[in-house]
């Protein structure tokens, strides 16, 4: 099956310059039959790419390691669940997965285009080609998947410890996924300025792209963080690293986007900035992936032996200055239909939640980077950690969650000052009493006091939206409560989904703050029978089983956790010891409530029976995890399709109407 | 087994790639018909509503003046009246042909 998997491979390749070709040749010469050929061979693209992957997925089942990368990513105690997993474990293979996740989403996107689009279409499908190109070539010559060994081996190096979690079933897959599909709105928007259009014939598409992605990656970041929590033993979900960060700034950039096109959808305003926006974006994923495939910073997310950093530097390259290109070569033609009425309004709210996003993710890549510029131009490295970004994105995330409650009060054009007054009353007086609260509960960190009560503000901003929406309903309608909201919600889905992403918002804001201002730490060692208490808690160790496997050696320890006096939960953290990759792999044991989590990881076992404990009681952390499907119902509503603009797939090709001059 | 798949699906791609430029060389003025018409612009229609629905929302709640909403509510009939007069135009033209 592995040579039907490469012979695919290659038919791929084949297929995605054709499909690059055929459109952009047919587009220019106005040769409808090319451009609906070269559409057409993105479409069963996706078909070459599937059997290749299905391909390998077999290989792993099969265990067959005259394949280098399935000797090198699985062995025969490998469990097939973990056969996904190790799929993409490596470079070659993750390569696969990203080529296949782009031609899919891609033959989505050019089969769903809105009709608007349809002029320019063959250019949106030439640009997605032309990336696909590139991620097929690289596997084709320089990471093939399918390449083999001089002579099988009888078993393979196995899987890495690290990917054995329930959170590596969807954290890497959907970050890579999200992060390669941010050249659909790219391409939508490049192809629209190729074909000569500079106005608004982009958006729906760009848009819809723009938000389903952002929730893509939003889960991705978010279970990539779960995954930190409960495996890597330190007790936190967010390092600073710089491969997290490579993740992070472009989802920061698309935050930016998918709010200012809505200021684009509505207004016809901000055409230049939004391409600006999305472009930002398509090239700060361009870095994360450099970073991720032999970048300079070493990580635990990147592919350590990668030597492909090169090639992804020289993609870089092109993918930034190739849009910036077609971006001044069509400048004139991308003229606002409006001007900014007011300050005092929600399109400049929009403007300003853009530049507060973007001085995150800048200042994100310049704590990225400095190491790199210290290294090279003073010799030495500067590290960068986490004080620094706790200084700077701090006070910027805080601007951003006070935005999030005063923004959705305020009306599109301009704003009537003692409305808005009357409007914030509400909110300002839950933010101002959740304060107080705090304060006479002795909370005296001014930061967590300020996050909570800004958490309130945008609370009760959007409860206060929806009951106020539903009663208006009710007078003009004569709804019941549950119908108005309903129809409330209905009525203006982007918006009313959008509150919903806030609240999730709002619900990892209590996570972050919570865990940062008021988290407590012990290490200990304890020997059986010995105590030790953390905050409420009393947690007993009782005793450690070691279990030996062929592949490893598991120490599965019991701890006794009480709190007043009284046992509240036996709980087992694991350390596991792997002799293959002479490292050890950790378990934490969590009981989670929305109040906060009780922590504990084995960091080591000791010969004279002692084991080092981690201990941690983390406030309201449970709320970051419950923001993920909250995250992902908003971003439902949101994208629900209105029954007028039901998508129709697309028949035609219309070359000629669109076709550069 | 694999050489029998590798030939299905080089197959299906060439039959799938190859079919608009075979079967639309025998109807060049179908084609050229179909690919002229330009689409309706459902989306804009719906957005301009959305507009209005919010506007009246904004209205009702107070938090915009009598004279702001009526001037605005003025300017999305105008938009909703141009795109509706373009698609009729545009179905028009396309019976003609």
């Amino acid at each position: 099956m592995a040579d039907l998997g490469a012979a695919c491979l290659w038919m791929g390749l084949a297929l995605a310059a054709y499909s690059f070709f055929a459109s952009a040749a047919g587009q220019l010469r106005g040769a409808p039959a090319l451009v609906d050929s070269g559409r057409k061979a993105s479409y069963v693209l996706v078909v070459a790419l599937l059997v290749s992957t299905l391909s390998l997925v077999e290989s792993f089942i099969a265990r067959d390691f005259s394949l280098k990368y399935v000797a090198e990513h699985s062995n025969l105690a490998m469990p097939n669940i973990y056969t996904w997993v190790a799929f993409y474990a490596g470079n070659e293979g993750s390569l696969l997965y990203i080529a296949f996740a782009l031609s899919a989403m891609s033959a989505l996107a050019i089969w769903l285009a809105p009709a608007s689009t349809r002029p320019t279409l063959a250019w949106t499908t030439a640009i997605l080609m032309l990336i696909e190109v590139f991620f097929l070539a690289v596997m084709g010559f320089m990471a093939n998947p399918f390449a083999k060994l001089p002579f099988p081996v009888p078993d393979g190096q196995g899987i890495n410890p690290l990917l054995t979690h329930f959170g590596m079933f969807f954290h890497p897959p959907a970050l890579m996924a999200g992060l390669v599909s941010i050249s659909i709105p790219m391409a939508f928007s490049l192809g629209s300025l190729i074909g000569g259009k500079g106005g608004d014939e982009w958006i729906d598409a760009g848009r819809a792209w723009g938000v389903g992605i952002w929730a893509l990656l939003a889960a991705g970041l978010l279970l990539g963080s779960w995954w930190a929590y409960t495996i890597l033993g330190w007790g936190g979900f967010w390092f600073w690293d710089p491969v997290e960060n490579a993740a992070f700034m472009p989802w920061i950039a698309l935050t930016a986007f998918v709010h200012s096109i809505m200021v684009q959808k509505r207004r016809g305003m901000f055409r230049m900035w939004n391409i600006v926006l999305i472009d930002v974006a398509f090239g700060l994923a361009l870095y994360g992936m450099f970073m991720n495939r032999g970048g300079p910073v070493p990580s635990v997310h990147s592919f350590g032996a990668s030597t492909l950093g090169w090639v992804f530097l020289l993609f870089l390259a092109f993918g930034v200055a190739v849009p910036l290109a077609i971006f001044f070569w069509r400048y004139d033609r991308m003229r606002s239909a409006q001007r900014l009425d007011s300050m005092l309004s929600r399109e400049a709210a929009f403007l300003v939640n853009n530049l507060l996003l973007l001085g995150i993710a800048f200042a994100t890549l310049w704590g990225t980077v400095y190491p790199l510029l210290s290294r090279l131009f003073a010799e030495q490295e500067i590290t960068v950690a986490r004080p620094f970004y706790d200084q700077v994105n701090g006070p910027l995330m805080l601007a951003l969650v006070l935005l999030m409650g005063v923004g959705p009060l305020l009306p599109w054009r301009r704003a009537n000052l003692q409305s808005l007054q009357r409007a914030l009353l509400m909110p300002g007086s839950a933010a101002v009493a959740t304060m107080l609260l705090l304060v006479v509960m002795g909370i005296r960190q001014p930061y967590a006091v300020i996050g909570f009560g800004l958490c309130a503000l945008v609370s009760a901003s959007i409860v206060g939206e929806w009951v106020r929406g539903t009663l208006a309903r009710r007078r003009s309608a004569g709804d019941s409560p549950v119908v108005g909201f309903v129809r409330l919600i209905m009525a203006n889905r982007p918006r009313y989904g959008g509150y919903v992403v806030h609240l999730a918002v709002v619900m990892v804001a209590l996570g972050v703050v919570g865990q940062s201002f008021y988290g407590v730490q012990r290490d200990v060692a304890l020997m059986p029978g010995e105590s030790v208490t953390v905050g409420a808690y009393t947690m007993e160790y009782v005793d450690t089983t070691a279990l030996a496997f062929v592949d490893r050696t598991e120490f599965r320890t019991t701890v006794e956790v009480y709190r007043d006096g009284e046992l509240l939960t036996v709980m087992h953290p694991q350390r596991t010891f792997h002799p293959a990759f002479n490292m050890a792999s950790t378990r934490a044991a969590i009981r989670s409530t929305p109040v906060e989590d009780f922590y504990v990881v084995p960091s080591e076992n000791r010969e004279d029976g002692a084991v080092g404990f981690r201990i941690l009681v983390n406030p309201l952390v449970w709320w970051m995890w419950v923001a993920g499907p909250v995250m992902i119902f908003g971003t439902v509503i949101a994208l629900w399709p209105a029954r007028a603009t039901v998508r129709r797939p697309v028949s035609v090709a219309s070359p000629a109407a669109g076709a550069a001059d | 087994m694999p050489l029998v798949l590798a030939i299905a699906v080089a197959l299906l791609i060439v039959g799938v790639v190859a079919w608009p430029l075979l079967v639309r060389r025998r109807h060049p003025a179908a084609e050229q018909a179909a690919h002229d018409a330009p689409p309706a612009d459902v989306g804009s229609l719906e957005s301009v509503y959305e507009a209005i629905r919010t506007l009246q929302m904004e209205h009702s709640l107070g938090r915009i003046s009598d004279a702001d909403f009526r001037e605005q509510l003025h300017e999305y009939r105008r938009q909703a009246a141009v795109i509706l007069r373009d698609a009729d135009r545009k179905a028009g033209e396309a019976r003609d042909e």
